[in-house]
């Protein structure tokens, strides 16, 4: 087969960025695969153990709390800051004047850097001196004792408030671009048929933004399992692992336990993990009409 | 040719979640090999070598007249701390060596030092956390036995024994100690005072005054470690070591006994108890960090403490209002006064390293140039050295609080009343254990029985593989 010139020329564009992902990511993530099937303390030599690592990972109870955890964060998200996102967007966007207004004030938590917003929420949370205090005053007995970040029970959800409160201005301004792009047209067509606001939205604003919603429920549930900063700055795993997660548990192998190669074992099962969600969620979404087949 | 483009789109997916989950290969290149342990020798038998060419050179410069470059890691630092640390060791350092470069280098975190040294590179004079995490580098031969080094500067004979024979990793010296450290029981005297309270001497007299002090609505001992599980350390050490007592410790260590034996298991529970009882923390000491320890403890929210000396420095610099004193935890009869120890970190040479002769002259004159250590000790805060020729009598006129811990803490020392901490005396692995599951215990998720018998476990594993620390 004759390969013809301008067939080659855009290859030849996406080249350097190919040779530089494949040096500084692939290569990299591909060694996290191998690595796995080693005992390595992150310094030294390696010793090749097999599959080892994997057989602990089976027996070990923290990693099956860890993905739990992960599933209650991935429930959590995947919908609270949706339905708050996609709601304020809706009412955002018909605003005129204040539009902006409003779209800056939603977004600031998300410019904040987590390690500032952690400690900011931990000084609220503290029994002594935040938020209990003040219910204290109001006479909430209950809640003035309540240990938001120490009661293994609710520690968890303490942790994904605070994560929410950054993350749902994000998926707000994500929503409100998209309904921004359906053509208008569509809600006139839509008003001259005798529809009303819920109907509009139902069946025009939904289905216009489908692809973003697609797009906003593979990153969050991704991104459920991936998550690190929040939990890291404000439990650090605890009390008594209520907030462990694969990445602190990760995190915890490698540099505080020296066993980076069970860590990288971590890795590979929690990239299998959102491996067979993303296709899970492919499979869904276009079942259920949300992406093009 | 659609199942071509699924099979595309499977591969890119597996790889872009694998980019985002990697933590990193191997970063070196040795690292990979299928686990024969002759390559680690080489390693060591490389390094050996580079030492011994480095000694052909004298202590300034190579013979080509350039100016050698010598690294030393230090833990970051604000300004104020960085000012100090210019007076009393860059500086004297820099005196001392004319003819080399040093430099300080600060490392925000372990991980960044860990991966430097895993590379290959790193500085030449590491500043560690202590044997603990001395032992997970001398495990991955990135750190030099430091024993012909001893010979040569007579290191043996400058530091306390329990100091020094802590610093051996598998019958090596893998480090020289920097600090060494205590936990005591801190005393807010003017609540003590308020209250008409005194400093109990016993045990059962520390149960009546935390009575007392949950009975006047106070916090009996203050304790948190929201930022930081491990700080449970200092609770357990403190525990085992003064109510299990140092015997019971030493024994289980030594194989002639267990950890779950009645005395530790006992002072575990007593630990358990009080915490459940409100006495420590409480029952809140998941929720409060390791600064507000501090700033509840001179507020005088409660009459008693227990944390290490180097608190001391911090009540001195943020609370210099706060009317303290520290004493050894109130004895139990039966086995008298225990103050548990630990070295507080250590100098090790990174193997990475091209000049560990002169690493280790700079590690000697660190120790040996006392005058300066005095100073930093009395006009810094510094902690001292474990070393034997250490005389309070030089640090007169230094805060009369601090003199009388670094009384309390040689006396102790003299009079043999050492026990253990555990960042300095258990198996890191069994360390790590405890950490993380001393809160467990608190919250009723874990019994004691599971926690003594998962405690002992990781002591035959480390006697069985012959990492098992010396006890003095």
């Amino acid at each position: 087969m004759k390969i013809k010139k301008q067939n080659i020329i855009p290859y030849l564009f996406i080249l350097p960025a190919f040779v530089i992902h494949a040096c500084i990511v692939t290569v990299p993530a591909f060694s996290t695969l191998i690595m796995s099937l080693f005992d390595w303390n992150g310094m030294g030599n390696a010793k090749f153990i097999g599959m080892d690592n994997f057989k602990e990972i089976f027996r070990d109870p923290l990693v099956k709390l860890s993905v739990i955890h992960n599933i209650e964060w991935l429930l959590v998200f995947i919908t609270i800051p949706l339905i708050l996102g996609f709601v304020v967007a809706i009412l955002v966007s018909r605003l005129r004047r204040s539009q902006m207004f409003f779209r800056t004030v939603y977004f600031i938590p998300y410019v904040i850097s987590a390690a500032v917003a952690g400690r900011i929420w931990m000084a609220y949370m503290n029994p002594y001196y935040g938020v209990n205090q003040v219910f204290g005053q109001m006479g909430w007995e209950k809640l003035a004792k309540t240990l938001w970040l120490g009661n293994p029970k609710i520690a968890l959800f303490a942790v994904a408030f605070v994560d929410n409160w950054h993350w749902w201005g994000f998926i707000m301004v994500l929503f409100l671009g998209a309904l921004q792009q359906v053509d208008s047209t569509l809600y006139e067509a839509a008003r001259v048929d005798g529809a009303n606001r819920f109907q509009e939205l139902l069946h025009v604003s939904i289905p216009g933004i489908r692809q973003t919603i697609a797009f906003v429920l593979i990153m969050t549930i991704m991104w459920s399992f991936l998550t690190f900063d929040y939990v890291y700055i404000m439990t650090n795993g605890g009390p008594a692992n209520a907030t462990e997660i694969m990445a602190t548990y990760i995190y915890k192998n490698a540099f505080v336990k020296y066993r980076a190669g069970y860590a990288n074992a971590l890795c590979v099962i929690q990239s299998g993990i959102c491996i067979i969600l993303y296709f899970l969620q492919k499979y869904i979404s276009k079942k259920g009409g949300m992406e093009d087949e | 040719m659609k199942n071509g483009k699924k099979l595309w789109a499977l591969l890119l997916a597996g790889t872009m979640a694998f980019s985002l989950t990697a933590c990193g290969g191997s970063g070196n290149n040795n690292s990979a090999d299928s686990g024969s342990t002759g390559s680690g020798e080489a390693t060591q038998e490389e390094n050996d070598t580079a030492g011994e060419a480095a000694a052909d050179e004298d202590s300034g410069k190579t013979d080509s007249g350039e100016r050698q470059k010598l690294i030393i890691s230090c833990y970051l630092a604000d300004d104020a701390q960085v000012a100090v640390r210019e007076k009393y060791i860059d500086e004297p350092l820099k005196a001392a060596f004319p003819d080399v470069d040093i430099e300080i280098k600060m490392y925000s975190d372990r991980q960044s030092l860990q991966v430097e040294v895993a590379g290959g590179g790193g500085p030449d004079i590491l500043d560690l956390d202590g044997p603990t995490d001395v032992a997970e580098f001398a495990k991955a031969d990135k750190v030099l036995d430091l024993g012909a080094y001893a010979d040569q500067y007579g290191w043996k004979d400058m530091f306390y024994e329990w100091a020094y024979n802590s610093c051996f990793y598998n019958d090596k010296l893998y480090s020289l100690p920097t600090s060494f450290e205590g936990m005591v029981m801190y005393y807010n005297m003017d609540v003590m005072e308020a209250n008409g309270w005194e400093v109990p001497k016993n045990k059962d007299e520390l149960v009546t005054l935390m009575q007392a002090a949950k009975d006047a609505g106070l916090i009996p001992i203050i304790f948190g470690n929201s930022d930081y599980q491990g700080a449970v350390d200092w609770l357990y050490s403190t525990f085992t070591s003064c109510y299990g007592g140092p015997a019971a410790i030493k024994a289980a260590m030594e194989g002639t006994g267990k950890y779950t034996d009645e005395p530790i298991k006992n002072s575990i529970q007593t630990m358990v108890d009080w915490w459940h009882e409100g006495y420590i923390g409480e029952n809140a000491s998941q929720s409060v960090s390791n600064m507000d320890m501090l700033a509840f403890f001179s507020e005088g929210r409660g009459p008693m403490m227990i944390d290490g000396t180097w608190a001391s420095n911090q009540l001195l610099a943020t609370y210099p209002e706060c009317n303290w004193d520290s004493e050894m935890m109130p004895q139990d009869e039966a086995i008298g006064e225990i103050l548990p120890f630990a070295t507080g970190g250590g100098y090790a040479i990174n193997a990475n390293s091209k000049n560990p002769d002169l690493a280790a002259e700079v590690m000697n004159y660190l120790f040996t140039s006392l005058d300066r250590h005095y100073q930093s000790i009395n006009e810094a805060g510094y902690q001292p050295y474990p070393l034997k020729e250490f005389d309070l009598a030089n640090l007169q006129g230094m805060d009369a609080k601090l003199m009388d811990q670094y009384e309390l803490l040689m006396r102790a020392q003299d009079e043999n009343k050492i026990g253990y901490c555990s960042w300095t005396f258990y198996p890191s692995e069994m360390r790590v254990y405890m950490n993380e599951n001393t809160d467990s215990l608190f919250l009723d998720v874990l019994t004691v029985d599971e926690y003594m018998e998962n405690a002992q476990g990781y002591i035959d594993a480390a006697r069985e593989a012959g990492t098992i620390p010396v006890l003095p």
